[in-house]
């Protein structure tokens, strides 16, 4: 019992408590990036001290290099797959609920989502899904990226940010046009690049999409104001009511091409 | 004596994977899974290497545990890449 192997053990022991404590960490801990975190810093504390401790056992020898290059292996590829863990938790579902925020819905974890949702079975299938062209009135949680003036000939009732490069002021129905180009914005949110690929990753990996996504496709014709739409329908002989939306207008487009 | 504590190791190094692997089967999610196996990966190697010393033939278990540590990264960083995608 000499003093190498005292401090060998001492040293064993302490990373084998590290071990114990991110075990522990790694089941109790309520979110998924907590228990990351507690698998790649406890884990590579833990492996770092016992093999130390190791080293100090064996002495100076060709072991202890050996024991030095394990060491030096682990220390660079725990945080390394711990934080390609991460990337590809966060390119998986939405960060935090961030993505269902924007929509106005309640934010929902989803990784609890999804580990409550197939433990108890009634609260897989979605809720009754919202109605596509009511979006919600209650103001979205960040601004538009940007909001230009209105224009200055019209009287605006309900000042409302608006993108710049469609407005073009169309005299009679200004607040129908701008209540469109509302839910096209809205529209646009919900039919965000990233969480398209995600629900493409999701079907091919054959689990549901967890985001409430629109069964309707979007069309490049969606993105044109009223006087072109109204142009568009004049050119088809198609008869529009006075007042109407674009809503209605697209509706009427998209009737006459199926018959 | 110094063997009792490389069985004591062994013993207690076992329990936390054997925890673990049970705790693998039980979640539902699958970077959870990933992330246990992860954790496996660095207590397999040490189990390896302990299992060396308590026979006291160390110079061949850390060949073992050297190789084994690289094929679990390499796993653990296929199956994260299949996974979570590329990076946008």
């Amino acid at each position: 019992m000499t003093i190498q192997m005292i401090i060998a053990v001492a040293l064993i022991i302490v990373g084998l408590f590290f071990m114990i404590a991110s075990l522990i960490g790694i089941i109790r801990l309520p979110d998924f990036f907590a228990r990351l975190h507690a698998q790649g810093v406890g884990d590579t504390l833990g492996a770092f001290l016992i093999l130390a401790g190791m080293m100090v056992w064996t002495g100076a020898n060709l072991l202890s290099v050996k024991i030095l290059l394990i060491f030096i292996i682990i220390v660079l590829t725990n945080p390394l797959g711990t934080n390609l863990m991460m990337i590809a938790a966060i390119n998986r579902v939405d960060y935090q609920g961030y993505a269902s925020k924007m929509k106005g819905e309640e934010s929902s974890d989803q990784y609890e989502n999804k580990d409550e949702s197939e433990s108890e079975p009634e609260l897989a299938p979605e809720p009754e899904p919202e109605p596509a062209p009511e979006p919600e009135p209650e103001p979205a949680p960040e601004p538009e990226p940007e909001p230009a003036p209105e224009p200055e000939s019209e009287p605006a009732p309900e000042p409302e940010p608006e993108s710049a490069p469609e407005s073009e002021p169309e005299p009679e129905a200004l607040t129908a046009s701008e209540k469109d180009k509302e839910k096209t914005s809205d529209e646009k949110k919900k039919h965000d690049p990233k969480q398209s690929d995600r629900g493409k990753k999701k079907g091919k990996n054959g689990k549901k999409p967890q985001n409430k996504k629109k069964p309707r496709k979007r069309k490049p014709s969606m993105n044109m104001n009223k006087a072109e739409l109204t142009s568009i329908a004049e050119g088809m002989g198609l008869e529009i009511p006075e007042g109407s939306t674009k809503r209605q207008i697209l509706d009427l487009i998209y009737s006459s091409k199926k018959n | 004596m110094m063997t009792n504590f490389w069985y004591c190791l062994l013993c207690s190094l076992g329990i936390i994977l054997i925890i673990m692997l049970i705790m693998m089967f039980r979640k539902k999610s699958l970077l959870d899974k990933l992330n246990y196996v992860f954790a496996m990966n660095t207590i397999i190697v040490l189990l390896i290497l302990v299992v060396g010393f308590k026979d006291g033939r160390e110079d061949m278990y850390i060949d073992i545990a050297l190789s084994y540590s690289i094929l679990g990264f390499v796993t653990s960083v296929i199956l994260a890449k299949y996974i979570g995608g590329r990076r946008k």
